[in-house]
C-alpha cells in the first residue's frame, strides 16, 4: 500500500527496475546456497601464500566497494525521499548488500582455519627456561599470527559495515513509514476556491489528453501499424487458445445448467470458481501479453506507458470483480446462488459492488492521466474527493438495502434487512469515508476505499474457498465431485475412504484459502513481503513458548520421515518376502517371523529418526525414559513380559502361523503372532487371543510343529460269528488301497477286545497331512462297510440276552401277569394302568 | 485499481507463492554448540545490533536468522550466512 498511495498520487513509476529486482531476488535465493558452498571450496584450493594474500585483499576490496556502494545508496535515498517505489527498490538492494558483505567474509574462513591448524601444530612459543626453537618456526608463527590478525581486522571491518548497513536499512524503513503517514494524513483544504479552479484545469487536461492520445495514435498509425496489429493478433490468439483449452478441460463446470432445479452446493461452488478463474485469467493473459508485445515492439511511447498499464489493470480488475460478484450472487439464477440473498438484493449488490470497483479504479485511472500530463495537483485531489464521496455514499445506500433472503425461502419475495452489525459497519465505513474526504484527508479516504474494494474481494474469495472446503468435507459430498468419482473408478475406493479423502480435501482447501488470502490481505495493507516471509519462516521454524521452542517444520518433517520410513519398511518387507524368501522356498513360519521382525525394527528406526528430525533431543528423552522405567517395571510388567514373550516366540518359533496348537484351554489354528498376544482360531471359528507370556510359560501342544504327520484311529466292530483273521485281512487291504495312508510308519490293526456284543478292532495309521484326516477316515469307513457287506461280515447291534427269574410264592401271579401282558400287547388292547409293564433294566430285573 | 493494481497484485501473488515454497527451503538459522567444559561468551552482531550470548558447557543455541558476525573467545571473528553448525572447541570455532 505504500507504493499504492504513492504510485497513484505522486508519480507513476513504471520502470522495470522493481521487476528486475524481483527476478534478481529469486535468482539470489536460488543460488545463495550454491554460491555459499562453491566459494569456500574454491578458496581452499589456493594454498600458495600469494593466493592467500589475494583472498584477504579481495575481501578487503569487496568490503571497501560495498561501503562505497552503500554511500551511493545513501545519496539515492536523499534524492528520492518522496518516491516510495524507489525507496523499496533501494532498501532491497541495501539488504542484499548486507548479505553480500557477510558472504565476502565467508571466503576467508578456510584460510583462517588453516592458520589456526598450523599454529596449533607449531605450538606455543618456548617459555623462559625452555630451549629456543628454530628461527624459521618463530618466523612462520609470527607471520601466521599477523595474517590472522589481518583477517580478524577485515572481518571486523565487515562487521562494522554490516552494522552501518542495517542501521541504514532501518532508516529507509523509517523514511517510508513517515512518507506513508504523511501521504495518508496529508490534509488538503477542501474549499470553494479549490473546487472553482477545477473546471478550468479539467478543460485544459481534457485538451491535453486528447492531444497526447491523438499524437500517440497518429504515431502508432504512421510507424507502428504492423507491430500493433501483430500485438493484437498474438495476444488475442494466446487468450483464445487459453480460453478454448480451459473450456475443453473445464467447460462442463463453467456453465450453469438452467434445467437443474436444485444443484448441490459443491457444484454451485465449482461453477462459480471455474467460471471466474477461466474467464478472468484469459482476459489477464490477453492484457498482459498485449502489454508485453507492445513494449517489446516499442508501440508504447514512454509518456503513454503509465496510462496504458493503468488502463489494463483497471479493465482487468473491474472485470474480475464483476465476474466474482456474478459468480457468488448469480443475480438471474437464484438456484445457483452461493449466499442466501433475495433476487432483488443480488441484483442490487452486484451493481453496487461493480460500481464501487469501477469508481475506485477510475480514480486511479484518472490520476494516472494527471500524472502523465503533469496536471495540477488540485485536479487529482478533486477527482479522488469525488471518488471517495461516491464510494462512501454507495456504502451507506447498501447498508439500508434489504437483500437477505426472506424467511419464506423464496428468492422472489422481498428480502429482509442486513444483520445489525453489518449494516452498522457499512454505515460507519461510508460515513468515515465521506467525512475524511470532506475534512481534507483525501489520501486516507482513498486508501480506505481501495482497501474496502480490494480486501473485500480477497475476503469474499477466501470465504468461497472456506465454504467449498466445508462443503467438500461434508459426509458423502466428496464422492459426488468429479475428482471423487474419478478416484472411485480409478482406484476402486470405498465410500469410507472417499469420505476420509473428502475431509482431507476440505482441510487442504481451508489451508490454501488461508495461505493465499491472509498474505494477500497483509500485503495490501502495506506489509512488506520480506517481513511476511520472515514471520512465516519464524512461525514455521521456531515458536518459542518460555524456554521451549517448537518448530512446526520440524514436527511436520518428523511425521513425514516417519511415514516415509513406514512405507519403506513395508516395501522392504514385501520385497524380501515376495522375492527373496518365496523364491528361496523359505518356510512360511520363518518368513512370517522375519517379516514381523523387520516390521518392528523398521518402525523403531523410523520412529527414532522422526523424533530426532522433529528436533526432540533423544538424550532428554532418555532421561524421561529412565524416570519412567521404574513405573514401567511395576505398572506395565505384564505388557512388557508379553512383549518380550512375543519376541521370543518370533525367534524361537515353537509354533508358526497356520499351526494346529493345543494350549491349556484352547485348540485351534494360529492365525497371527503379534507382539502382545497370539490369535488362535478354533475349529468353530472363534478367535481366541492368548497373551504371549502364557504361550511361553505354559506347555503348548503343536500338532504340526515339524511336519503335518499325524496318527489317525478308527474303531471297527465285527460280530462274534466272523473270523477275526479275515476281518484283519480286509482291514489291511482297505488301508493298503487308500493312497493317503502312509506305508511307513506302517499301519497297525489291533484286536482290541472281546466286546459285549462284538469283536472290537482298532486301525491305527499315519497320514502325511493331518488336515486330510476327516476325508480319509470317512473314505476308509465307507470302504470297510462295503467290504464287510461283500464278505458277509456282520457289524452287530448291541445284543441283550434277557433272563427272567421268578420267585416261588409269586410265581404264578407274576407269570400270569406277564403272559397276560404279552397276550394283550400282541392283541393290541391296552392293559390296565396298574398292570402296566414296568421297565426292565439291562440285568433283566424289573425296576420298582 | 491504479498503476499499482495489476503489477502489485501479480507481484504479491508471486510473493505468496514464493512464501509457500519458502517453507520448504528456508531454515537458515545457524546453531552454535559449546563443547568446552567452561562457559563461553560470544559477541553476535545481527541486524545491526551487538548482543552477547552466554553458552553453558554443552549448550546449543540458534542464532542468525539472516546472517551475522560472531566474535569468539579466542578473539577470532567469523561471518555466518545462516545454516551453519558451529561448534566451539577450545574457545575457537569449528564451522560445519
Amino acid at each position: 500500500m505504500f507504493s499504492g498511495v504513492k504510485g497513484g498520487f505522486l508519480r507513476s513509476n513504471i520502470s522495470m527496475t522493481r521487476r528486475l529486482f524481483l527476478m534478481s531476488f529469486c535468482l539470489l535465493v536460488a543460488f545463495a546456497t550454491l554460491v555459499g558452498t562453491v566459494v569456500p571450496g574454491f578458496a581452499q584450493d589456493q594454498t600458495a601464500p600469494a593466493g592467500q594474500e589475494t583472498i584477504i585483499d579481495q575481501a578487503q576490496e569487496q568490503i571497501a566497494q560495498a561501503r562505497k556502494q552503500m554511500e551511493g545508496y545513501r545519496d539515492q535515498v536523499e534524492a528520492n525521499r518522496t518516491d516510495d517505489l524507489r525507496l523499496v527498490d533501494i532498501k532491497g538492494k541495501v539488504d542484499e548488500l548486507g548479505r553480500e558483505v557477510i558472504k565476502s567474509t565467508v571466503t576467508l574462513r578456510p584460510r583462517s582455519d588453516e592458520i589456526k591448524g598450523r599454529l596449533a601444530e607449531l605450538g606455543d612459543p618456548p617459555k623462559d627456561g625452555q630451549p629456543p626453537e628454530a628461527q624459521i618456526v618463530t618466523e612462520e608463527r609470527n607471520r601466521l599470527i599477523a595474517e590472522r590478525a589481518q583477517i580478524n581486522a577485515v572481518i571486523g571491518d565487515a562487521e562494522n559495515l554490516s552494522i552501518d548497513i542495517s542501521t541504514f536499512s532501518n532508516a529507509i524503513t523509517e523514511i517510508r513509514r513517515q512518507l506513508f503517514t504523511d501521504t495518508l494524513l496529508k490534509r488538503t483544504e477542501v474549499s470553494f476556491d479549490l473546487l472553482g479552479s477545477v473546471p478550468a484545469f479539467l478543460a485544459h487536461e481534457a485538451i491535453q489528453f486528447q492531444d497526447t492520445i491523438g499524437s500517440w495514435l497518429a504515431f502508432v498509425w504512421k510507424f507502428k501499424r504492423i507491430p500493433l496489429a501483430v500485438t493484437i493478433f498474438l495476444s488475442l490468439a494466446a487468450a483464445l487458445v487459453l480460453l478454448a483449452g480451459s473450456y475443453r478441460v473445464f467447460g462442463s463446470y463453467t456453465r450453469r445448467d438452467p434445467t437443474v432445479t436444485d444443484p448441490p452446493y459443491i457444484t454451485r461452488l465449482a461453477v462459480a470458481f471455474w467460471s471466474t478463474i477461466i474467464q478472468t485469467s484469459a482476459l489477464i493473459a490477453f492484457l498482459g501479453l498485449s502489454y508485453f508485445f507492445m513494449s517489446t515492439f516499442n508501440v508504447l511511447r514512454p509518456d503513454i506507458v503509465g496510462f496504458v498499464l493503468v488502463s489494463f489493470a483497471f479493465i482487468g480488475l473491474v472485470y474480475f470483480v464483476w465476474k466474482l460478484t456474478h459468480a457468488v450472487l448469480a443475480p438471474s439464477e437464484p438456484n445457483w446462488r452461493l449466499v442466501r440473498i433475495s433476487n432483488r438484493g443480488a441484483k442490487f449488490l452486484v451493481a453496487s459492488v461493480v460500481v464501487m470497483a469501477f469508481v475506485n479504479g477510475l480514480d486511479y485511472q484518472l490520476s494516472s492521466i494527471s500524472v502523465m500530463l503533469g496536471s495540477a495537483v488540485e485536479l487529482t485531489v478533486v477527482k479522488s474527493l469525488v471518488a471517495s464521496l461516491i464510494i462512501g455514499s454507495i456504502l451507506i445506500v447498501v447498508s439500508f438495502a434489504k437483500p437477505v433472503l426472506n424467511r419464506s425461502g423464496n428468492p422472489e419475495d422481498p428480502g429482509r434487512p442486513w444483520p445489525r452489525y453489518i449494516s452498522i459497519m457499512l454505515r460507519l465505513a461510508g460515513a468515515a469515508l465521506i467525512a475524511a474526504s470532506l475534512i481534507g484527508y483525501i489520501g486516507l479516504a482513498r486508501f480506505a476505499a481501495t482497501q474496502i474494494v480490494l480486501t473485500g474481494a480477497v475476503l469474499s474469495t477466501m470465504y468461497i474457498g472456506i465454504l467449498s472446503g466445508k462443503a467438500v468435507s461434508r459426509q458423502d459430498a466428496f464422492a459426488g465431485t468429479v475428482l471423487g468419482r474419478y478416484l472411485e473408478q480409478r482406484y476402486k475406493l470405498g465410500s469410507v475412504a472417499l469420505d476420509q479423502l473428502g475431509i482431507a480435501a476440505g482441510l487442504g482447501i481451508y489451508f490454501i484459502a488461508f495461505l493465499t488470502g491472509i498474505p494477500l490481505i497483509l500485503l495490501s495493507w502495506g506489509f512488506q513481503p520480506k517481513d511476511l516471509e520472515q514471520w512465516a519462516v519464524r512461525l514455521f521454524t521456531e515458536i518459542t513458548i518460555g524456554s521451549i521452542s517448537i518448530s512446526l517444520v520440524g514436527i511436520f518433517s518428523g511425521i513425514l520421515i516417519f511415514a516415509i520410513g513406514l512405507l519403506a519398511t513395508r516395501w522392504f518387507q514385501k520385497w524380501l518376502d515376495g522375492n527373496v524368501m518365496a523364491r528361496s522356498h523359505v518356510d512360511g513360519g520363518v518368513r512370517n517371523s522375519i517379516r514381523t521382525g523387520i516390521g518392528y525394527v523398521g518402525v523403531a528406526i523410523a520412529g527414532l529418526i522422526a523424533v530426532s528430525a522433529a528436533g526432540i533431543n533423544l538424550s532428554s528423552l532418555a532421561l524421561v525414559a529412565g524416570a519412567l522405567s521404574l513405573g514401567i517395571g511395576f505398572g506395565l510388567q505384564n505388557i512388557v513380559s508379553n512383549f518380550v514373550s512375543g519376541l521370543i516366540l518370533l525367534v524361537e518359533r515353537p509354533f508358526k502361523v497356520g499351526d494346529w496348537v493345543v494350549t491349556g484351554t484352547t485348540e485351534g489354528l494360529v492365525k497371527r503372532i503379534s507382539v502382545r498376544a497370539t490369535e488362535i482360531e478354533t475349529f468353530r471359528r472363534q478367535t481366541i487371543i492368548v497373551p504371549n507370556s502364557e504361550l511361553i510359560n505354559a506347555s503348548v501342544g503343536n500338532w504340526t510343529h515339524r511336519n503335518r504327520l499325524g496318527r489317525q484311529e478308527i474303531q471297527v466292530s465285527a460280530a462274534y460269528e466272523s473270523d477275526p483273521r479275515e476281518v484283519i485281512a480286509i482291514l489291511q487291504e482297505v488301508l493298503a488301497a487308500n493312497s493317503a495312508v502312509l506305508r511307513n510308519p506302517e499301519p497297525i490293526i489291533e484286536f482290541l477286545r472281546f466286546g459285549e456284543s462284538s469283536l472290537d478292532f482298532e486301525m491305527r495309521f499315519f497320514l502325511a497331512d493331518l488336515y486330510q484326516g476327516t476325508e480319509v477316515r470317512t473314505a476308509i469307513r465307507i470302504d470297510i462297510f462295503e467290504r464287510f457287506r461283500e464278505a458277509g461280515i456282520e457289524m452287530p447291534f448291541p445284543q441283550r440276552n434277557l433272563t427272567v427269574r421268578f420267585e416261588d410264592d409269586n410265581a404264578t401271579t407274576s407269570s400270569g401277569k406277564l403272559s397276560e401282558a404279552l397276550r394283550m400287547a400282541s392283541s393290541g388292547s391296552k392293559p390296565k394302568p396298574a398292570e402296566k409293564l414296568r421297565p426292565v433294566d439291562e440285568a433283566g430285573m424289573i425296576k420298582s | 485499481m491504479g498503476s499499482w493494481g495489476c503489477r502489485i497484485i501479480m507481484e504479491r501473488l508471486f510473493y505468496a507463492f514464493l512464501m509457500a515454497s519458502a517453507f520448504a527451503t528456508t531454515a537458515t538459522a545457524a546453531s552454535v554448540t559449546n563443547t568446552d567444559s567452561q562457559t563461553v561468551v560470544l559477541v553476535v552482531v545481527e541486524d545491526g545490533k551487538r548482543v552477547e550470548i552466554e553458552l553453558q558447557p554443552g549448550d546449543q543455541q540458534t542464532i542468525c536468522a539472516s546472517g551475522c558476525f560472531v566474535t569468539l573467545p579466542d578473539g577470532d571473528r567469523i561471518g555466518l550466512e545462516g545454516g551453519e553448525n558451529v561448534e566451539i572447541v577450545n574457545g575457537s570455532a569449528v564451522v560445519k
